[in-house]
C-alpha cells in the first residue's frame, strides 16, 4: 500500500470517502431528476389554477356545482396514480413517494369540502392558497434535484 | 380560543425551531422557503377561524378545511427535507471534488 494512507489524516478522508463513493466520484442520497415528473406536476398544477379561477365566478352557482366537476377529480386522479406508478419504478424516491400520497389526500378533502358545496368564494380561498402552497413547494424541490451539482 | 397575531407570531416562531431541529446544517439554504411557507399556513388557519366565526362554514366544513392545511403543511416538509437533501449532497460533492485531485495525487491512482 502506497506510504501516504498510513497517516492519520488520509485514513479518516479515505474511510469517509469509501463509505459513500467506492467507484464513482459522485454521492447520490436522492432521487435522479425525472423530467416527466416535473411537466406532471406542472400541468396539474395549471389544472388547479384553472380550477380556482372557475371557482372565483362560479362558487355558489349551479355552474360550480360539485356534479359539474366530478371529471376534473377523475382526470386530476389519473394524473396523480400515472405519478404514483412510474415514481414507484425509480429508485430513491421514497420523498416523492410520500409528496404524492399527500396531494392525493389533500384533492380527496377538497373533493369532500367541494360535494359539501362552496356558497361563496371566501371558502375556496384557504383551500386555493394551501394547494399554491404545496405545489410551489414541489416545484421547489424539482428545482433543487434540477439544479444539482453534476 | 381566537388565533391574535401574537399566537400566530408564537406558532410561527415554534414552527421554524422545530423545523431548525429536523433539518439541522440544510436550514440555511430552506430557511426562507420554509418561513414563508408557515407563515402562508398561520394566515390560512386566521382566515379559516374568521369563516367559522362569522358563520359561513360548518364545523364539519371547518374540519375539511383545516386537513388539507395540515395535509399541505406536511407536503411542504418534505419537500423542504427533500431540497434539504440534495444541498447536503451537494456540499459533499463540491467537498470531493476539492480533495478529488491531492487524495487521488497520494494515493497514486485515481480513487476518485
Amino acid at each position: 500500500m502506497h506510504h501516504a494512507t498510513n497517516h492519520p489524516w488520509d485514513r479518516l478522508i479515505l474511510s469517509c470517502l469509501l463509505i459513500f463513493s467506492i467507484s464513482c466520484s459522485q454521492v447520490r442520497l436522492i432521487q435522479e431528476y425525472d423530467e416527466v415528473t416535473d411537466r406532471q406536476i406542472t400541468s396539474m398544477q395549471e389544472k388547479f389554477a384553472r380550477f380556482f379561477v372557475k371557482m372565483r365566478k362560479q362558487a355558489g352557482m349551479p355552474e360550480g356545482n360539485y356534479a359539474k366537476y366530478e371529471s376534473f377529480y377523475d382526470d386530476v386522479r389519473t394524473q396523480l396514480n400515472v405519478l404514483e406508478v412510474r415514481n414507484r419504478a425509480i429508485p430513491r424516491t421514497d420523498i416523492t413517494n410520500d409528496i404524492i400520497s399527500s396531494l392525493e389526500k389533500e384533492v380527496d378533502l377538497l373533493e369532500n369540502l367541494h360535494r359539501m358545496g362552496f356558497t361563496t368564494y371566501d371558502e375556496v380561498i384557504p383551500v386555493k392558497y394551501a394547494m399554491e402552497s404545496s405545489f410551489a413547494a414541489m416545484l421547489k424541490f424539482q428545482l433543487a434535484l434540477k439544479s444539482r451539482i453534476k | 380560543m381566537t388565533l391574535t397575531d401574537k399566537n400566530r407570531k408564537d406558532l410561527l416562531e415554534r414552527m421554524i425551531e422545530a423545523a431548525k431541529e429536523v433539518l439541522n446544517s440544510s436550514w440555511l439554504e430552506v430557511k426562507p422557503f420554509a418561513e414563508q411557507e408557515f407563515s402562508h399556513f398561520t394566515d390560512n388557519l386566521k382566515l379559516i377561524q374568521e369563516l367559522t366565526t362569522a358563520g359561513k362554514i360548518t364545523q364539519e366544513q371547518a374540519r375539511n378545511q383545516m386537513e388539507i392545511q395540515k395535509e399541505s403543511m406536511r407536503l411542504v416538509i418534505l419537500c423542504i427535507r427533500g431540497v434539504g437533501i440534495v444541498a447536503a449532497e451537494n456540499t459533499l460533492n463540491a467537498i470531493i471534488e476539492v480533495i478529488k485531485t491531492p487524495v487521488n495525487k497520494a494515493l497514486g491512482w485515481a480513487l476518485l
